[in-house]
């Protein structure tokens, strides 16, 4: 494996770390999360024209057919920056939606989704589940024209600002565990409701309804009973970008923390001079350094062709980015004294951050207790 | 050590809990959701009238002030209190710490205008002791208090006062003297929060809720009457306080969380991922034992506190230890329940509690590792005053203040 970042990489990682100092500041999220969508639709056209809302998109798509290392790349940026945009569902999650459907319109999509014009959202997770892939109670029913789905989808990120959803849906009729497909909506589509509301992050995002649904066979992204290999495809991709903007957000947290343990004085002294914090401090770095690995090693796996391979890895993945994050964004909260459980210091915004990523798509027990479950862990 | 309660404290606890009951819908946990804080603290203050005319606020106080009830009752009283939810937390600091300490130091004639109210849950009392920089480090303050005449003047900047916004008045510490060393030239007052050149500025925390705030002092005359305890004796007296308020933040097994019982039953809820719900869980079920038996050793140590304190002895550590275990575990199994919630609870929400909801309970955990003194110094405390370990360099020690480069 290499972990160099490539020249083009390395020129894409500087110009997004320099946008996103310059527009993308603490204050400006605060403001966001208090007023209007919650996000910046001008920083995403920027984004847009400095093409990474076409990165992941294959060339064959009109995409610039970059691969985990670059979304990875991204969705750090993102992170260290605190940066709430629809990167994750609506465009990685997205370029791994398109694999299965017609070229035509995978271009078209890509094209729409690249030019910032066009958000999607990915409206998945339900209430009450411990299956977070395939725990999907909303139906999808064959009608004579495609299709009609009924069901309630809870908190999908950004799906209030979103033009289509991708919704997942178990097929009627159908028995296996994991029968769901992947369907695209327009979010405007009669019976479809949304209720706006706000993570604790301040991420935007809806609850939405389905009621009677009606959709036309293009509408299914998954290929006849490739539903579930498309899904966990989809959400493979999202922890993978997941756990690269957890790794942003833990090094802004550390550098964070570093800074204020050399300029904070308390009892004549910095508080860098007291040895429990120092060791406080290098547990954060040795964390963070876990954290990293484990999100270079997603980037990989992202292409790995066998797929019980890659369910391990990413059970693997999602467990090792909840530990590193909770222990890094707890510790830097603490370290910040009172200033860390203040909404106006931006600490606390990255444990609540680190929180919701950590929780999207399942948590790190239940990634643990699936790893043990996958098996082939110990010679029997 | 024994648990069970003498006849005469279980009389009391039978008796306060068929009363508690009877007003647990017009001010418990029912009445209280989709509060906002104002409205909570509004029902807070209306709650107390209500036990002091029935002889259930400050039960261990003596006469003339509270019943004379003992300590112990005292916190029966607020343990059966706290499981129905009554709003009493928003008068701990007023009744726990600030006021205690006008009957300790101050004349009659303001003991006798201050305290009262203050039962009565009329006035609602403040602690101003931290400042931007001097938290852990208290003796580093440096709001001013300027002698003139027979009165002070205060100006400088308090921070993280909690609900200073309702309050009526509260105890600060300021520096009278900055050529003494610093623990030597504080003094400690009584200060009105509404007179002229007081400012508070509330500052949301990380929950979204407005607990705590700035405050600034411009030019704020004080009189000297207001003075609790001699001209420099305002740091032992801030440790006086702080002795009370770590005693208070300890009285609550589960870290002012949720209980285990409400975390059995949300695992009971959760489909589980090894078995039909999360009870079903190998893993879920260690972690409740687990609870108990730390939960059942924090009773324990509560009990021990609250016998020194019935024998008329100051507790020694119990509070220490109390607050590091209980809040510490209370994170911990907060972000297991997060695990079973999943992510969609995490959605922004007025007025949900921390002694039923999860998230919120996550959310605030940390909080309480830094209030009232935070893990570390609390850590260090011990290590100090019981190991007898060596404290850390302190070169700003007996230092005058003025000299110390900042
Ligand atoms: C919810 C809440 C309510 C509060 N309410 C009040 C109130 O009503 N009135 C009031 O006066 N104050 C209040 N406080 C303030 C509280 O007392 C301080 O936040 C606390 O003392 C820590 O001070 P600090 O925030 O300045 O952090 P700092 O003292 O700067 O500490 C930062 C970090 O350094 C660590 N540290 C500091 N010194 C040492 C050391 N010697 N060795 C090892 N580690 C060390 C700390 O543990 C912490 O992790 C409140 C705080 C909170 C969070």
């Amino acid at each position: 494996m290499n972990f160099d970042l490539t020249d083009d990489q390395a020129m894409m990682k500087e110009t997004l770390d320099r946008l996103l100092s310059e527009r993308a500041n603490f204050e400006t999220r605060l403001k966001l999360t208090q007023s209007g969508e919650g996000w910046d639709r001008k920083l995403w056209t920027q984004f847009a024209e400095l093409g990474v809302l076409s990165l992941p998109f294959t060339e064959e798509h009109g995409g610039l057919g970059g691969g985990g290392v670059e979304t990875m790349v991204v969705c750090e940026a993102l992170g260290r920056a605190l940066t709430l945009s629809p990167f994750t569902p609506g465009v990685v999650m997205v370029a791994a939606a398109l694999r299965s459907i017609d070229a035509l319109r995978a271009s078209e999509l890509a094209e729409a989704i690249g030019s910032g014009a066009h958000i999607i959202a990915f409206a998945h997770e339900e209430a009450h589940t411990s299956d977070a892939a395939f725990g999907v109670e909303t139906r999808a029913e064959r009608t004579s024209e495609g299709w009609s789905l009924t069901g309630t989808k809870l908190a999908a990120p950004f799906a209030d600002s979103a033009d289509a959803l991708i919704v997942t849906a178990r097929i009627s009729g159908k028995g296996a565990h994991d029968d769901v497909g992947v369907f695209l909506i327009n979010a405007e589509a009669a019976g479809l409701s949304r209720r706006k509301l706000m993570a604790f992050d301040g991420a935007p995002g809806a609850d939405i309804v389905l009621d009677n649904v009606r959709v036309d066979e293009t509408a299914a992204l998954h290929a006849d009973g490739g539903g579930a290999e498309l899904l966990e495809r989809l959400l493979q991709a999202a922890i993978a970008a997941n756990a690269a903007e957890a790794v942003g957000v833990m090094q802004m947290l550390i550098d964070a923390t570093a800074e204020h343990l050399h300029t904070r004085k308390q009892f004549g002294v910095t508080l860098g001079s007291f040895q429990a914090l120092q060791h406080k401090a290098a547990e954060m770095l040795v964390a963070i350094e876990q954290a990293r690995s484990t999100a270079m090693y997603a980037a990989m796996m992202v292409d790995e062709p066998d797929a019980l391979v890659r369910r391990k890895a990413f059970a693997a993945i999602k467990a090792e980015t909840g530990r590193t994050g909770r222990f890094v964004g707890q510790t830097a909260v603490q370290l910040h004294g009172g200033l860390g459980v203040s909404e106006e210091h931006f600490v606390g915004w990255g444990l609540k951050r680190l929180t919701m990523l950590d929780l999207a798509y399942g948590d790190a027990e239940s990634a643990v207790a699936e790893l043990a479950a996958l098996g082939g862990l110990v010679e029997t | 050590m024994s648990r069970s309660l003498s006849a005469v404290d279980e009389a009391f606890r039978q008796k306060a809990v068929d009363w508690l009951d009877g007003h647990v819908a017009d001010f418990g946990l029912p009445a209280r959701e989709g509060l906002s804080l104002e409205q909570d603290v509004e029902l807070a203050r209306r709650w107390q009238k209500v036990k002091s005319e029935n002889g259930y606020a400050v039960i261990s106080w003596p006469a003339p002030w509270g019943p004379g009830g003992t300590v112990t009752q005292q916190a029966l009283f607020a343990t059966e209190e706290s499981k129905r939810g009554f709003p009493a937390g928003h008068l701990v600091i007023s009744l726990g710490m600030p006021t205690p300490m006008v009957l300790r130091y101050a004349s009659d004639e303001l003991k006798e205008r201050f305290v009262p109210p203050a039962i009565r849950g009329e006035t609602l009392w403040a602690q101003l002791f931290s400042e931007p920089a001097a938290g852990s480090d208290l003796a580093g303050l440096r709001m001013r208090a300027k002698r003139q005449g027979d009165d002070w003047v205060l100006s400088g900047q308090k921070v993280w006062t909690t609900l200073a916004q309702f309050c009526d008045y509260g105890v600060c510490v300021a520096r009278h003297d900055p050529s003494l060393p610093k623990h030597k030239g504080l003094t400690y007052f009584i200060v009105d929060l509404k007179a002229p050149g007081v400012t508070v500025r509330p500052i949301r925390q990380l929950t979204g809720e407005v607990h705590f705030n700035e405050v600034f002092f411009d030019d704020v005359v004080v009189p000297d009457a207001y003075r609790l305890g001699g001209v420099g004796d305002g740091f032992k007296l801030a440790i006086e306080t702080l002795m009370m308020e770590r005693y208070t933040a300890a009285a609550d097994e589960t870290g002012f969380g949720p209980t285990l019982a409400r975390f059995i039953e949300l695992a009971a809820e959760t489909p589980g991922v090894r078995g039909e719900t999360a009870l079903d869980d190998g893993g879920v079920r260690a972690e409740i034992a687990r609870t108990y038996a730390l939960q059942q050793g924090l009773v324990a140590i509560h009990g021990r506190a609250l016998a020194e304190m019935s024998a008329g002895r100051t507790p020694g550590p119990e509070g220490s230890i109390h607050k590091l275990a209980s809040v510490r575990h209370r994170q911990h199994l907060s972000t297991l329940a997060l695990d079973l919630l999943g992510p969609d609870g995490l959605r922004q929400a007025p007025g949900v509690n921390p002694k039923t909801d999860f998230h919120y309970s996550w959310l605030d955990a940390p909080t309480l590792r830094i209030a009232g003194g935070t893990d570390e110094v609390l850590l260090n405390t011990i290590a100090e005053k019981i190991l007898g370990l060596p404290q850390d360099h302190r070169p700003d020690k007996g230092v005058p203040f003025d000299e110390i480069p900042s």
